[in-house]
């Protein structure tokens, strides 16, 4: 009981003797076991976290890409154009960068005159061209359309800045200015050309659907249209000198001329995949075409042969392009092909 | 107005009358509590054990509603995925593609099946779409019949592979693998029952030549299922682990039986009232059934040990047992009834929750804590006034004085100069565990399911189909108007779908996705002869009309249902993922937000979000969401209990600390071990909160008791500690140690979770020895020592004295 005594006793005390700190001390501790309650209180009822995700840069190369067109820049870049508006630079050493372009239109084919001058064709007539080594690209203005269909499929160069796009429509446009202005080669008519062969001396070589073909002399100004050697369409057309050259199209076709153009043979092969390009590849002194479901053929007046890019690869491909001693091939996806093995780009 | 000590000594004798009217009329008290527990106990036998899908889905939430809505045709979140796996050559095999048919086939008679939605090679549904002269027509590859002869095989697989939508996503791109995707009516689904028939199928069929996986929300929940008697066996274990260890240490039979009978009553008391309230047990809470019945032991264990204290100082007598237990009964009811109210409030806050299952198992919770009222506090008491010779041991074996040393380092911590290293450490210790535990993820944390270990057959068949495919689990995000029929055929949808996905598929964890946007351009290619330039949608509606027009005519009633409704008004994409971390689905939903900000529609509405992942998506937002709300709400109600039972807020902040301890460190463990808070994890913390807090009112209640008695503060706190402190250091060594047993589970959660109890209990048990009675020694409360001035003075005093 004695301690009970004391605890009563001193407090008595010492209350008077209080001085103004200690009454703030007292009045702060006596707030603040309530000012907490309040506290957390208001952090029960109205704190809500939301949901903060990470950020995901999307990469140059994207699973949903589809690739139609390839060159190679003077500086040993390989360009792709493809889907969305999307133009890729491929460094040699694997390196990708996406290169600025004014559309989201599908990009068909896109084509290099030299260190500075490029242009790219594709989807509803969209024509870009850039000046600068493809730092910029421009719309170019004035481009001759359709009523019904623009798509531009292809698109040819020659020295002096000439360029030819052919397309949708009957649609073969002519630019002299590095890809700035375009004109029409033809009136409009209800065929879709495929591909245009710039020879010397100011010849053309066009194919397109239903296996048509028109020759000119002149860049265009007079036409001549040799008799349908198929009924199918014809894709893609390439001359390795002003006579030899080679077309291929749907269903395995692929034809031959050594006039210039005037008449065709086919080359009977066995195949029945679609063809879609075929490139001269001067190093090896021998034709390589693709298609369809991996399927490559390559050849030279010796013989041909075929087979398909990888067992487990059937994606096709619009277009091939030989950098040294391996074939650039773009379409469903992007890689290489050294004549043995099919290397793709991954997204 | 009343002195606060005036009030007190009313409420003391209130709890006196109930302590003698206990006592007196023990036979009648024990007689009604065991006619309720064989009441009781009779429902209990008859709880539902099983997981109810629904109950895990916010049905308010905007994801969930969408999901309600277009599951049935668009892919619910029971989607099971099967994988045959071939290690040579390919999947284009007889033998193979005939297990892919019958399985297939199989699945039809498997219960609550969604006979439309089973994709794979041998279904109707995948097909090829092909121009011809006669126009365009399709046909199902590899349906009725397995190709006949080798020719067949080879258009087969050549029809394959021309096939986007057939190669990638249902037959791997090394050709080596193939997948069956079923789903399931949600209503109806039994998760027990489709696992055990689903394996029975695929038992059919395997004879080793062929690698079968199997994965899916009804899987993963049959797996849980599967090891429930292993669950069960480990239940017995850890009780009989407690049983023994208690035995050893109290060294009575009343120490053994009493904590047992009190943690079985208030079970069958609980499982009882829960079977009456039709509120089905699931198997994973069983975690928290043994938090729970971990408490009713040291609550027990906490009354019989006192019981044993004052036995020692009456004299022995016919009415030694019942004097003993009434003093016991009246001393430990306040610090008694306060734990319990305390678990069951803290635990209470968790009904906020919008998700069934949290209510439910909150009700579970709380009905089953608070028999803890009745079970350990008044039942313990009235079965130790029966006892006839309560002196004695029942074996020789003491261990008491090696746990008496470790409370004689308590004291001596407590009163020395070393209470304010071990209070600075703490405070260091807390905060740093705080700010690590910032980093505690929500949802899973890691790939796979965090339910099972990473290397048990679900996950690991989980990882294997993910590697190889686009990703098993599902998001469907719908775009459309109800009141716009035909709006999907239009140009801006299908523009809008299309670079969706393209924008989508940009995060790596999104392995694919899928839309009516990626059926149209194989139409529209075929209708070029081929020609992959055409490979697109078209440009104009009028195309895309026609398109959509001919793909109508070639299709059969359901082709359609997984891209759109019959209708066009709404249209689906469905996203695949790579695994179902909170992160990806948190960053995938942040991302198609953004989408839908920057790319605003004329016509129709984005929903977001349906599937498995919509789902997961729609339960972490509101985890998170409330995850500050239930600490704070948790915290807040332990703050006014307190204060309310003690009249003091300063009661109210100084019982904060131990729980807030406890709290950090356990959340700091979860961050360190990779455990997420999701809506398993969820219960178990809410339930630490009030389970932090218990062993301190006991200390701090007993020095209290001292101080009342007339003792120096010194005094109070030894005997507080030897005595209080001996029933903490008893029971937290036992459940420390049964708890750890859980470690052996195959289920990942109930072993991560048995650390996390014996972790929680291990730090409340060091915060009630070492800190409490540190803290309490040196900011000396008013609610427990008296009046301020008074007990500096009787606490710096005395000491002075004895050095003279």
């Amino acid at each position: 009981m004695s301690k009970l005594i004391n605890i009563d006793h001193p407090s008595s005390l010492r209350i008077p003797r209080q001085s103004a700190g200690q009454r703030a001390l007292k009045t702060l501790m006596a707030v603040l076991p309530w000012s907490i309650i309040a506290g957390l209180l208001w952090a029960g009822l109205f704190i809500k976290p939301q949901p903060v995700g990470g950020t995901v840069t999307p990469p140059a190369l994207e699973r949903r890409d589809h690739f139609y067109g390839l060159a190679l820049s003077p500086g040993g870049e390989v360009w792709a154009s493809g889907s969305n508006g999307k133009l890729l630079a491929i460094a040699e050493n694997g390196q990708i960068r996406r290169l600025p372009t004014p559309t989201e239109r599908t990009l068909q084919d896109v084509a290099i005159w030299d260190a500075s001058h490029a242009v790219a064709v594709g989807n509803d007539g969209v024509i870009l061209h850039s000046q600068d080594a493809g730092q910029h690209w421009q719309a170019a203005s004035g481009v001759p359309r359709s009523e019904v269909a623009n798509k531009l499929n292809r698109v040819r160069v020659a020295a002096g800045g000439l360029a030819i796009a052919a397309g949708e429509m009957g649609a073969l446009l002519v630019s002299h200015d590095y890809g700035q202005s375009w004109q029409r080669l033809r009136e409009e008519e209800d065929v879709a050309w495929n591909d245009v062969a710039i020879l010397d001396g100011g010849r053309l070589v066009v194919v397109g659907e239903f296996g048509r073909i028109l020759l000119s002399d002149d860049l265009g100004q007079h036409w001549e249209e040799p008799a349908t050697p198929v009924p199918g369409s014809l894709m893609s057309v390439q001359f390795r000198d002003a006579q030899n050259g080679m077309a291929v199209g749907l269903e395995g076709t692929l034809l031959a001329t050594s006039d210039g153009g005037r008449t065709w043979e086919g080359v009977e092969l066995g195949v029945t995949d679609h063809l879609f390009d075929i490139l001269w590849i001067a190093q090896q002194q021998r034709w390589f075409a693709t298609g369809a479901l991996g399927r490559w053929v390559a050849g030279d007046d010796q013989g041909w042969t075929t087979g398909a890019l990888d067992e487990r690869n059937r994606a096709w491909h619009t277009r091939a392009l030989a950098v040294g001693s391996q074939v650039w091939l773009a379409g469903a996806d992007i890689g290489r092909w050294d004549g043995r093995q099919w290397s793709e780009l991954q997204p | 107005m009343k002195s606060p000590l005036a009030l007190f000594s009313r409420e003391q004798t209130m709890i006196e009358r109930i302590a003698e009217f206990c006592i007196r009329r023990r036979a009648w008290v024990a007689g009604g509590l065991l006619c309720l527990t064989l009441v009781l106990g009779w429902f209990a036998l008859h709880i539902e054990v099983r997981t109810v899908f629904e109950d895990m889905l916010p049905s308010r939430h905007e994801y969930v509603q969408t999901h309600e809505k277009f599951k049935d045709t668009f892919g619910g979140s029971n989607m099971v995925t099967i994988m045959f796996e071939v290690e040579q050559g390919e999947i284009f095999q007889t033998a193979v593609l005939d297990k892919v048919r019958s399985v297939t086939l199989g699945l039809r008679e498997v219960s609550a099946v969604n006979q439309y939605q089973i994709t794979s090679l041998a279904s109707k549904k995948l097909k090829e779409v092909r121009a011809s002269t006669a126009g365009i027509e399709s046909r199902p590859l590899m349906w009725p019949d397995l190709p006949a002869d080798a020719e067949a095989m080879a258009e087969l697989r050549q029809a394959v592979l021309r096939n986007p939508l057939v190669y990638g996503p249902f037959v791997s791109k090394d050709l080596q693998a193939t997948l069956i995707t079923v789903d399931f009516i949600d209503q109806q689904v039994d998760y027990t029952k489709v696992f055990h028939e689903i394996r029975a199928l695929i038992d059919s069929v395997d004879d080793g030549s062929v690698k079968i996986r199997v994965v899916g929300d009804p899987i993963l929940y049959g797996w849980v299922g599967h090891y429930l008697p292993e669950t069960t066996q480990l239940v017995f274990a850890a009780l009989l682990v407690t049983l023994v260890m208690l035995f050893v240490l109290l060294r009575t039979w009343r120490g053994l039986i009493l904590p047992l009978l009190a943690g079985l009553v208030s079970a069958l008391w609980a499982l009882g009232i829960c079977r009456l309230l039709e509120i089905n047990f699931e198997p994973l809470v069983i975690v928290v059934a043994m938090l729970i019945t971990s408490r009713a032991v040291s609550h027990s264990v906490q009354i019989v040990n006192r019981f044993d204290d004052e036995l020692e100082l009456l004299p022995p007598g016919a009415d030694t047992s019942r004097i003993a237990a009434r003093i016991a009964l009246a001393d430990l009811f306040r610090p008694g009834m306060l734990g319990v109210i305390a678990d069951a409030a803290c635990m209470a806050v968790v009904a906020l929750s919008p998700i069934p299952m949290l209510q439910k198992l909150t009700v579970l919770a709380v009905v089953w804590v608070s028999t803890l009222t009745v079970s350990a506090v008044i039942l313990t008491p009235v079965m130790l006034s029966f006892i006839r010779k309560p002196h004695g041991t029942a074996h020789p074996i003491d261990c008491l004085p090696l746990l008496r040393k470790v409370l004689d380092l308590a004291v001596r911590v407590s009163l020395s100069r070393a209470r304010y290293v071990v209070l600075g450490t703490s405070l260091l210790v807390v905060v740093a565990a705080g700010l690590y535990s910032l980093n505690l993820k929500i949802g899973d944390a890691n790939p796979g399911s965090p339910i099972l270990w990473p290397e048990s057959p679900y996950n690991r068949d989980s990882a294997a189909i993910n590697a190889r495919f686009e990703g098993v689990d599902r998001m469907f995000v719908v775009l459309g108007d109800d009141s716009q029929p035909g709006l999907i055929k239009g140009n801006e949808a299908l523009h809008a779908m299309n670079s969706f996905q393209r924008f989508i598929e940009a995060q790596p964890e999104v392995g694919g996705s899928l839309s009516i946007a990626d059926v149209l351009p194989h139409v529209n290619s075929s209708l070029r002869e081929g020609n992959p330039r055409y490979l697109e949608l078209g440009d104009s509606g009028a195309i895309n009309g026609s398109l959509m027009a001919m793909l109508d005519s070639v299709s059969e009633p359901g082709d359609i249902s997984r891209f759109a409704d019959d209708q066009y008004a709404n249209g689906s994409v469905t996203l695949m993922f790579r695994d179902r971390q909170g992160e990806t689905i948190r960053t995938a939903v942040a991302r198609v937000k953004q989408f839908i900000a920057e790319h605003p529609l004329a016509d129709g509405q984005w929903h977001l979000a349906g599937g498995l992942i919509g789902v997961m998506a729609a339960v972490n937002e509101i985890i998170l969401s409330s995850q500050i709300e239930a600490i704070a709400l948790a915290l807040l109600v332990l703050a006014v209990l307190c204060t309310l039972v003690y009249r003091s807020s300063m009661a109210g902040m100084l019982f904060m600390v131990p729980v807030i301890i406890s709290n950090m460190l356990t959340f700091a463990f979860m961050t360190w071990m990779g455990i997420g808070m999701n809506i398993n994890t969820v219960p178990v913390a809410a339930l630490g909160i009030g389970l932090g807090v218990d062993y301190a009112f006991y200390i701090a209640d007993r020095v209290k008791e001292e101080i009342a008695a007339g003792r120096s503060a010194e005094e109070a706190i030894r005997i507080a500690l030897h005595s209080a402190g001996m029933g903490v250091i008893v029971t937290a060594s036992v459940l420390i140690l049964s708890t750890l047993l859980w470690w052996l589970s195959s289920l990942r959660f109930q072993a991560e979770m048995g650390l996390l109890m014996a972790i929680w209990l291990s730090v409340s048990a060091f915060s009630a020895l070492f800190i409490m009675p540190a803290l309490l020694y040196v900011f000396r409360p008013r609610f427990i020592f008296g009046e301020r001035g008074a007990a500096t003075l009787v606490s710096t005093a005395p000491p002075s004295f004895q050095a003279t």
